[in-house]
Order: structure tokens, then sequence, then C-alpha cells
């Protein structure tokens, strides 16, 4: 175990700097600068009576949430482990001796570092773009939208993390999950909604008793479970997660294309 | 001594391609060199070694235990990749040492080996420099560099000596018999022969996946002398020199081509060239040219095969 966090520590370390330059960093920055740059906008030609609260909700339920903290954890989660294969430097981790989670983890880490950060920078620049508008923002929203980044940014970017450890093209396939099967059924009415990683985000930003929820057109308001019920399901399906695709890198042989 | 890789009826398939095919091969240990065209199977036995990948079928040992994930394993031995990857945005000092540092070493001491490896491989000007802006030669001896700085009881180098300058090349040889010398176990492959000839005196053969042949140099040259080789001249009489060579008991067919092209079928190709200058100063035919178009390695080991 000490062996598995001392290589962990030691990969993270090593590969922070790769994965702040990689090209799929520049991506992700651009899809974080989004949602801020909107609220901007709304926030400015906005009709009068929109109150900032009904901004933020708005675009962290519908835009944020929904597409770009699953889209920007797709961009930068898929390249944990097949940036290395794609390389090929992989060969230099795998005859070392340590433990091949170690690899998963130094580098999920180093990711996961720079998604926090872009992901809690997009939430708070949201938060002050709103606020540009007369009026209060609800006591404990832009708190709530900044947890919900970070807790999504985190499960979204283990999910396609371990995606990458058992296929050769995680973008693709999550893509396909993102929006074939996140988006749909979490917009469907119904219990199925659970099954999504969104339910249970959408759970942790959603508080039903504030009036700028009720006026953002949002369909089975009253159905979310609590945020600490919600935090506790991610935290399961994020160690899960986890688990498969530890076992997964220290079974799996990866090919090198030349 | 005996034997550090052991290998019975080792197969390893991609899909559909065969990378290796029922290989079985005892390695002594010393300077060894896997020889084999380009596509024989080198690199998957050596990634088969080094436990990158594991076996279809069959058994290997590596220094007495099976590699594929085998950390105790990894201590001991040092790999060199064909591929030409790199940490691009590391410096050549930064790169060793980080990887070095993953073997247990402390920071301090994987900063020492590294420059220690690196000045080995002559690299000592340049290891401030980013590994991106390296020659294609430099690059080469980086990855030599991290596969021998923690001091490894076998080293396995794929291909080492491509892409490097004549000198460098030298250098690398040198290196490698330095460390043969000092106790190190070295398997180099490599698709050219008299590379490894001027290094040791054993090597394995393999082709199309399977074991060709394994002993000296020598015995395997005896081998390669019975093939038979056509060799193709250009000269001012061919008709004259053709007719001289048909009182050679090694040669068997002879063609003519354009106007003063020659191709001769020998099967001692060691006696056709030491008998070929007095011949043509005898006969006074002006050889303007001359070429063995398959001697290369494919050309021998398909004659192996049969």
């Amino acid at each position: 175990m000490i062996e598995l966090l001392r290589a962990t520590w030691l990969l993270f370390r090593m590969q922070l700097t790769m994965v702040m330059r990689s090209r799929r960093m520049l991506l992700a920055i651009l899809l974080a600068a989004i949602p801020p740059v909107i609220a901007l906008i709304v926030a400015t030609f906005a009709p009068g009576d929109v109150k900032p609260g009904e901004i933020l909700a708005s675009i962290s339920f519908w835009l944020n949430l929904q597409v770009i903290v699953p889209i920007l954890a797709l961009v930068a989660g898929s390249a944990v482990v097949t940036e290395e294969i794609e390389n090929r430097t992989i060969t230099y981790l795998f005859t070392r001796p340590i433990p091949r989670p170690a690899l998963l983890f130094g580098r999920l880490l180093a990711t996961l570092v720079l998604v926090w950060l872009l992901l809690g920078s997009s939430a708070i620049a949201i938060a002050l773009a709103a606020a540009q508008r007369t009026g209060e923002l609800p006591d404990g929203l832009a708190l709530r939208v900044f947890a919900a980044n970070i807790v999504g940014g985190t499960v979204y970017t283990i999910l396609f993390a371990t995606i990458g450890v058992f296929l050769r093209h995680p973008m693709i396939v999550g893509l396909g999950y993102t929006f074939a099967f996140e988006m749909a059924i979490a917009n469907v009415p119904g219990g199925s909604q659970s099954l999504t990683i969104q339910y249970h985000l959408r759970s942790i930003l959603v508080d039903a008793t504030e009036t700028c929820w009720q006026s953002a057109e949002i369909l089975n308001i009253d159905s979310f479970s609590s945020p600490g019920e919600a935090l506790g399901t991610l935290a399961v399906v994020a160690i899960v997660t986890l688990v498969v695709g530890a076992l997964g890198i220290a079974r799996r042989q990866y090919v090198l294309t030349a | 001594m005996s034997a550090i890789i052991v290998a019975k009826d080792v197969g390893r398939w991609y899909g559909e391609v065969v990378g290796l095919s029922d290989l079985s091969v005892s390695i002594e240990g010393g300077v060894t060199g896997l020889v084999g065209p380009n596509g024989a199977g080198k690199s998957t036995f050596m990634k088969l070694l080094v436990g990158e990948i594991r076996p279809s079928r069959g058994a290997l040992t590596v220094l007495g235990e099976t590699p594929f994930a085998n950390l105790r394993l990894y201590r001991r031995i040092g790999f060199c990749p064909q591929q030409d990857a790199l940490y691009d945005h590391m410096r050549g000092r930064e790169f060793v040492a980080a990887l070095v540092r993953l073997y247990g070493f402390s920071a301090k001491e994987s900063n020492r080996l590294a420059i220690r490896a690196l000045e080995r491989v002559h690299l000592e000007d340049a290891m401030e420099r980013k590994v991106g802006e390296y020659s294609k030669g430099m690059r080469q001896r980086t990855r030599l560099a991290q596969a021998i700085a923690h001091g490894p009881e076998l080293l396995v180098v794929d291909e080492p000596l491509s892409g490097l300058d004549p000198v460098a090349r030298h250098e690398t040889l040198e290196l490698f018999k330095e460390l043969g010398e000092a106790g190190t176990h070295v398997l180099l492959s490599s698709h050219v022969l008299h590379e490894v000839q001027s290094l040791t005196q054993e090597i394995v053969l393999i082709h199309r996946g399977r074991l060709l042949a394994q002993g000296s140099v020598g015995d395997v040259r005896r081998l390669l002398s019975r093939h038979p080789r056509r060799v193709r001249l250009t000269v001012r009489e061919p008709r004259r020199l053709a007719e001289a060579f048909l009182r050679f008991d090694h040669v068997g067919a002879i063609r003519f081509h354009d106007d003063d092209g020659l191709d001769v079928e020998t099967r001692d190709v060691e006696t056709f060239f030491k008998d070929l200058p007095a011949l043509a100063t005898e006969l006074g035919v002006g050889i303007k040219s001359l070429e063995s178009p398959d001697a290369d390695l494919e050309a021998i080991f398909d004659y192996l095969v049969g």
C-alpha cells in the first residue's frame, strides 16, 4: 500500500506538467470559459425583472452541469491512460517496479487537480457574472454550484479515465454515454433519472424551496434526493469505478502501434 | 553458466497476427544478439521478456521469474524500447532521474544516477536541454540511459543502433562491451547481423516468430555461407566472364541482362569473391559494378526457412 501511494505521488508530480501542457487541456480551458461568458452576456442583456439567482440557477443547471462538466471531464479523463498509450511512453512506467494502478491514480490525480481548478474557477466566474445584476444571490447558491461542479468533474473524470483503461477510443464511448444516456435519461420524468450521475449532481445543486429554481422550468423539481444522499451515492460510484479501473489496468496488456 | 532466459513453446498473437510462434529458446548470460529481419518477432519477444505483455501460450522465465507485472524482476532489469517516445517537455536529466526514482531511490540519488548514466551515453553536455529538442540519435541514447541508470543485472535493448551516426554507434557498442565485461547480461536485437557480430559471438536468429538458429556467430555464418547467393555484375565483356564462371563447381546459374549485365548464382559466395579479382584481371573483362541483391538478412532467412 505504501509502495502504491509513493508511486502514485511520484507519478502525479511527474505527470502534472505533461497533463497541463497537453492539447486536450487547451480545449478544457475553452470549455470552462463558455458558461461564465454566457452568464455575463445574459446578465448584461436580460430584461430588468430577471434576478441574478435565476441566471446562476439556469446556466448552472441547463448548460454547466448538463453539458460543460461531463464534456470537460470527458476531454480530460479519457486522456488519463490513453495519452500514455498514444505517446507510447507507457512502456517506461510498466517496466518499473511500481504497482500498475499507480499509473492510473497518479495521472488521474494530476488530471483531477486541473479539472477542479477549471470547473471551480468556472463556477466562481458564473456567480460573479450573474452578480452583476441588481439584487442578491440566494444564500448558499454559489456554494452549491461550486460543489456540484467539483463533485461532477470528479465523478465523470474517474468514469471516463476508467473507460480509457479498457477501450482504445474512450472519447467516442464517452460522448455516446454523455449524450445518449446521461442527457436523455436525466430529462425523462420518472425513477430512471436516479440511474444517472446527472440526477445526483442536480440533487446537490437544486434547493426546491428557492424561488430561482421554481422559475427555471425544471421538471420534477421535488423528486431530487437530499444533497447528503446524492454525495453518498456519487462517492460509491466513484470508488467502485476507481477499483474497477485499478483492477483493469493491473491486468490489461497494451499493444503499442508503431 | 546457467540460462537467464528460458522460453518454452512461447506463442504470442495479436488477434489474427502471429507475433511469436512456439518459440523455445534458452539464453545464457553475457552479451547475446537477437537477430532477425524486420517483423521477425524480436520486439514481441523483448516485450514478453520485460513483462509488457503476456504470452498467449507457453512458459517464459527471465532470471528465474515470470515477467508480467513482476515488480521483483523489474528491479533487476533495464529495458530500452525501440519506439522513439520520450516525455518531450522534460530535460534529459529530469527524464532519466524521474524514471530512476520509480525504483525507490531518493531524489538526490536518482539525480546522481541519472547524471552518471547520461555521461556514459555521452549526453552530459545536453542533459539540461529539453528532450523534445534532441536529435534522433540523442533520443536513442536517452532511452538507453534510462535503461542502465539503476544498474540492472539484465539489459534488454531493442534495436539500439538504429538512428545512430557511426561515432555514436561505435560508442554505444563500446558501452555494451563495458557492461558485459562488468557482469551485466545484455540482450540486444538487431536486423543487421554484422552489427551484432562486432559485439558478441552469441546470437539467436529468429524469423517469422520462430527460432531459426542459435549459437556462435561462426556456426551461423557457416550455415549462411551455404545459402545460394545471386551476384549482379556489370562488365565490359559479360560473355567471356560467364564462360569462365562455368568452370566453377559452385556456380549454379548465369543470366544475362541488358548489354553488359550478368547475374551469377553461387553456392559458395566466399570462394566466389576470393577468386573473382584474379579471374577478372586474367581475362581483362573490366568489371564496372558488383552487387549482391539478395545478401540481406531477409533473403538469407527465407533461404534458411526453406
